[in-house]
């Protein structure tokens, strides 16, 4: 991939800050036009390029971009009266893309005040989280390395997830390289990723 | 009957009818004029404005340039807390301590954007292949005293702290909280600030006793701005007890200086309404309109009251006749005065500061009312007051007020015409000469005197860490992304050396810094490599590593445009007055212009830059308003007059005390503001009084009476004499009061009047009987009626 090339502008960060302000459907197919120019497609084209690039390194994770960026609609089944759009723009980078989350995978979720890059295991039954359980010792050969651990911190475990993340200022958004340095981070993550998916697998 | 007399006796009957009408229904004339005063004054909102751009109009270049340049980076409204130790020793663990707490505690000021203190500052350095971006010192409390040495090593070698946050001393730092104001309302959301600001430093004084503070910045000077209109508006207090008092001593009558009480309270209540119907918001410079317009309206009511008690206590008349008489005399004149006076401040519109155009609107209303009032409402009062009936004085004694004095004062001039008017035009001349010698300056932090808290905090920060002015340049790369191609960082490298060379130069804030910091720490902090990166992609890479250390509220977007094609240099020079400020930031841009690639010149802007200009601005646009409020003015007096040449006369005493103010105020400070380019078209209407009763009474002489152009002097000194020297005192008493405001504007705006409004009066005793003298033809005037302006 080109150290030069550049994926987002300001306006990305200022679309969402927008969209704080006025998370309405009325407002937002509006600023439809604006959405698909700075948000969508700058995500997309990003998205494409790390999967092509990731692919390249993980034959494995052979998905297209549709299959990997989630939708900035909000489920408004469970949510009726809330905000139907999210403040950011989210992908999951796995063999399985975003309808199988409980595929180990990489995630990536860039809004406006934060770009968040987490790991691991984001949607599992009971009977996975035992598994992971058993076995946790081998992910944490790799995770307690110091690197690692000042990178993405300490596990973080919820009733159907395991993962590990951590939180980058937005304000570099519209550098030029970005893709090297979210490609550097899916590296470092990559071992435990699959580490993840030998445990599920096993 | 001739068409002259016609006139003359309609203007006459119509104010005798008038003053029939008022005291007839002197009951219901009041009443009227009181509910008139209640309905406006109903509307009557005060609301103030401190925010600097106030002096700056929509189409102000200088105010476009400075807008654009801040919307493509970050507003720059900040807050600076300066802290000086009593140890005069910044790095020690008890004061980092005290400035990290502060620090904290400085982002929760409301509206803060970013917050840079020597603590926070984000300081780069290697260990082996890893690059660290920390506070330069966290954690002060648990430091050992060799790593505070070291902080204060790192500190003060470090070109972007060194005469910024810290001086070369190390004994003055200073917190720089950045502060984006929603723009909805100034007048809620600065106090809002200023409010937290006073409360935080406050109460770090009481637990760190052992630091000073000091607090400057644009949000405090919108702050400054704002208690300076409400101190000024303070002044009409003191303003109406010197009218009480002076009204009294000169008229010595108790239902006079009542009723001019009246007519004042009834013309600012009633301007305070058009205020509030208009929406306008008050500015330092209009705030002070309740001191013009008492001032102006008690010049009005003095006339009418003074010829009143004349014919009461000279001609032995009775109160109502004294009273209408008084009105036959004075109308026409009263209305002129006003006429002129609302002209004159009318002619603030063609400025280019918009503060002055509403005090010109509020004044020329206020003065409309006030002439309505003292036709209406004054005479109502006088009507309706008792009054005790005075035997008829005799006119003898050597009172000051007597006829006699003005004898002695006219005599010199009828004896000596020749020699009075070439002294007193060589004097004009002299000083004329002399008020070109004036030049600008509008360091708007001196618009505030030094007992102003604002004023003596900046001038302690510019003594002792840093410059308060700047400028700013926004240097284009020509391309997106542009900023990290090393020509374009080279470029901006030799821009900031050059810079530096400049001896009003104190700091430079420019990108090229960044980079060459970042490159050396990304070698191991070699100092070798402390120089622009080699290529674009090394550039890139390393401003991306940079930024990703850096946290919330210190990214690099205050310097960086959008989309990475331009960046911004900030210098920071020394306290430079207008005209040097100017040179250097032509400097800069001549500077730019010939030595870099088109793409990167640029013109320099910044709050200070804006004030520089303004006075120039305000003069050549003012410059087409007082041409104007001249030829209007001397047109009215033409016509009032009749007589076209005393009417291109009167130009010489209308025009000559101006002349006369600017050399003066050339001997005594010989630097003018933008507040003092108004009074030509402000003290136009006021001095034309002078000369309007004068001339008058002299043509009534010549014509009526078929006067010597000697012996025509003689009576108008007698008849109008006391009346032009009291309403000067009454102008000046006014002005000079306006004169102790702490607002550099206003008081030296007030000063500059006070010394024109005396030298109007000297050269209308002098210089104009000399020239009506000099210039009226010898042989005996037929009678004839042909000025509206006298009666008899």
């Amino acid at each position: 991939m080109e150290t030069e090339t550049k994926y987002f502008t300001r306006d990305y960060i200022a679309f969402f800050e927008a969209l704080e302000r006025n998370n309405n459907r009325e407002w937002f197919i509006k600023n439809k036009s604006i959405y698909k120019h700075d948000v969508n497609e700058p995500f997309n084209r990003f998205v494409e390029d790390m999967l092509k690039a990731v692919k390249f390194e993980d034959p494995s994770i052979d998905i297209e971009v549709s299959d990997a960026v989630f939708r900035i609609q909000k489920d408004m089944r469970f949510n009726r009266h809330g905000e139907p759009y999210k403040l950011f723009k989210s992908a999951l980078i796995s063999s399985k893309g975003r309808k199988r989350r409980d595929e180990p995978g990489f995630y990536l979720e860039m809004g406006s005040r934060y770009i968040k890059i987490a790991l691991g295991c984001f949607k599992l039954g009971p009977a996975q989280i035992k598994q992971i359980e058993c076995h946790l010792y081998k992910v944490y050969v790799l995770t307690e390395r110091p690197r690692f651990k000042s990178t993405f911190g300490a596990l973080i475990r919820t009733h159907n997830s395991l993962t590990f993340q951590t939180l980058i200022p937005v304000h570099i958004i519209d550098n030029v390289g970005l893709d090297q340095l979210f490609l550097t981070y899916w590296r470092m993550s990559k071992p435990v990723i699959d580490t993840f998916k030998t445990i599920l697998n096993k | 009957m001739n068409a002259f007399k016609k006139i003359k006796n309609s203007a006459n009957q119509f104010a005798i009818n008038w003053a029939r009408f008022v005291i007839k229904n002197k009951w219901y004339v009041f009443v009227s004029a009181v509910a008139l005063t209640t309905v406006l004054g109903l509307q009557g909102v005060m609301k103030f404005d401190g925010d600097y751009h106030v002096f700056f109009s929509k189409s102000n270049p200088e105010l476009e340039a400075f807008d654009a340049l801040q919307e493509k980076y970050t507003k720059d409204d900040n807050v600076i807390l300066v802290l000086s130790p009593k140890n005069k020793n910044v790095f020690t663990k008890e004061n980092l301590t005290a400035i990290e707490e502060l620090t904290t505690e400085a982002w929760n000021t409301p509206y803060s954007s970013r917050v840079d203190a020597i603590t926070n500052f984000q300081y780069t350095r290697a260990e082996y292949d890893d690059l660290y971006v920390d506070d330069l010192s966290y954690d002060s409390a648990n430091k050992t005293d060799s790593e505070i040495g070291a902080i204060r090593d790192v500190a003060l070698n470090e070109p972007m702290l060194v005469s910024r946050i810290i001086n070369p001393e190390g004994s003055v730092t200073a917190i720089n909280i950045t502060v984006n104001l929603p723009g909805e309302d100034s007048a809620l959301e600065v106090p809002e600030v200023m409010n937290s600001i006073r409360k935080m430093t406050s109460e770090f004084q009481k637990n760190h006793p052992q630091f000073q503070i000091h607090i400057s910045g644009m949000v405090p000077l919108t702050t400054a701005f704002f208690e300076a209109s409400m101190k000024d508006m303070a002044l009409t207090g003191i303003m109406l007890l010197i009218v009480i008092l002076t009204t009294f001593i000169l008229t010595r009558n108790f239902q006079s200086t009542l009723a001019t009480l009246l007519v004042v309270l009834f013309s600012i209540v009633s301007t305070l309404g058009f205020v509030g119907i208009m929406g306008i918001k008050l500015t330092p410079p209009s705030s002070v309109f309740p001191t013009m317009i008492l001032t102006l309206a008690v010049a009005d009511s003095i006339h009418i009251l003074i010829t009143m008690l004349q014919k009461i206590r000279k001609d032995g008349m009775d109160r109502y006749g004294a009273l209408i008489e008084s009105m036959r005399l004075n109308f026409m004149p009263v209305f002129i005065t006003s006429l002129t006076t609302v002209i004159g401040f009318l002619t603030m519109n063609f400025g280019d500061v918009p503060p002055f155009w509403d005090l010109g609107n509020i004044v020329a209303f206020g003065m409309t009312m006030a002439f309505l009032y003292s036709t209406t409402a004054l005479p109502a009062v006088m009507a309706i007051l008792p009054f005790k009936k005075v035997e008829k004085r005799d006119a003898s004694g050597t009172s000051w007020f007597n006829f006699d004095s003005y004898l002695g004062l006219s005599s010199l001039v009828i004896r000596q015409p020749i020699t009075v008017a070439v002294i007193s035009l060589a004097i004009i001349g002299g000083l004329t000469y002399l008020s070109t010698k004036n030049s600008f300056n509008d360091e708007f932090i001196n618009y505030f005197d030094k007992t102003v808290q604002f004023r003596s905090d900046t001038d302690y920060i510019s003594d002792n860490l840093t410059g308060v002015y700047n400028v700013e340049y926004s240097i284009g790369s020509g391309e997106s992304g542009g900023i990290n191609n090393p020509e374009y960082l080279n470029k901006l490298n030799d821009f900031e050396n050059w810079l530096y060379e400049q001896p009003e130069v104190i700091h430079v804030n420019a990108f090229s810094e960044v980079a060459r910091r970042i490159n050396k720490s990304m070698h191991s902090d070699d100092d070798a490599f402390y120089k622009i990166p080699d290529s674009r992609e090394e550039a890139a890479q390393y401003l991306l590593l940079y930024e990703l250390s850096l946290p919330f509220g210190l990214d690099l977007n205050n310097q960086i445009n959008v989309d990475k094609s331009e960046t911004r240099v900030t210098v920071t020079v020394k306290n430079l007055d207008s005209p040097s400020m100017i040179a250097f930031a032509r400097r800069g841009e001549d500077w730019l212009r010939n030595n870099t690639p088109e793409y990167m010149h640029a013109i320099g802007v910044s709050p200070m830059l804006m004030f520089s200009k303004l006075g120039f601005r305000q003069a050549d646009s003012m410059f087409t308003g007082n041409i104007i409020a001249l030829v209007l003015i001397s047109l009215v007096l033409m016509l009032a007059l009749r007589n076209f040449k005393l009417g291109l006369l009167s130009l010489v005493p209308n025009v000559a005390p101006v002349l006369v103010g600017f050399g003066v105020w050339a001997l005594y400070k010989a630097q003018i503001n933008t507040g003092m380019v108004i009074v030509f078209g402000m003290t136009l209407g006021i001095i034309v009084d002078d000369t309007v009763h004068f001339m008058s009474k002299f043509l009534r002489a010549r014509r009526e009476y078929g006067h010597s152009p000697q012996r025509a002097v003689e009576y108008a000194f007698q008849t109008v004499g006391k009346a032009l020297v009291t309403t000067t005192i009454v102008l000046l008493s006014g002005f000079a009061v306006l004169s102790t405001s702490s607002f550099a504007l206003n008081s030296y705006m007030a000063r500059i009047t006070v010394v024109i409004i005396i030298a109007a009066l000297i050269i209308d005793f002098l210089l104009l009987p000399a020239l009506l003298i000099l210039t009226s033809p010898i042989k005996k005037a037929r009678k004839r009626y042909t000025s509206v302006l006298f009666y008899r």
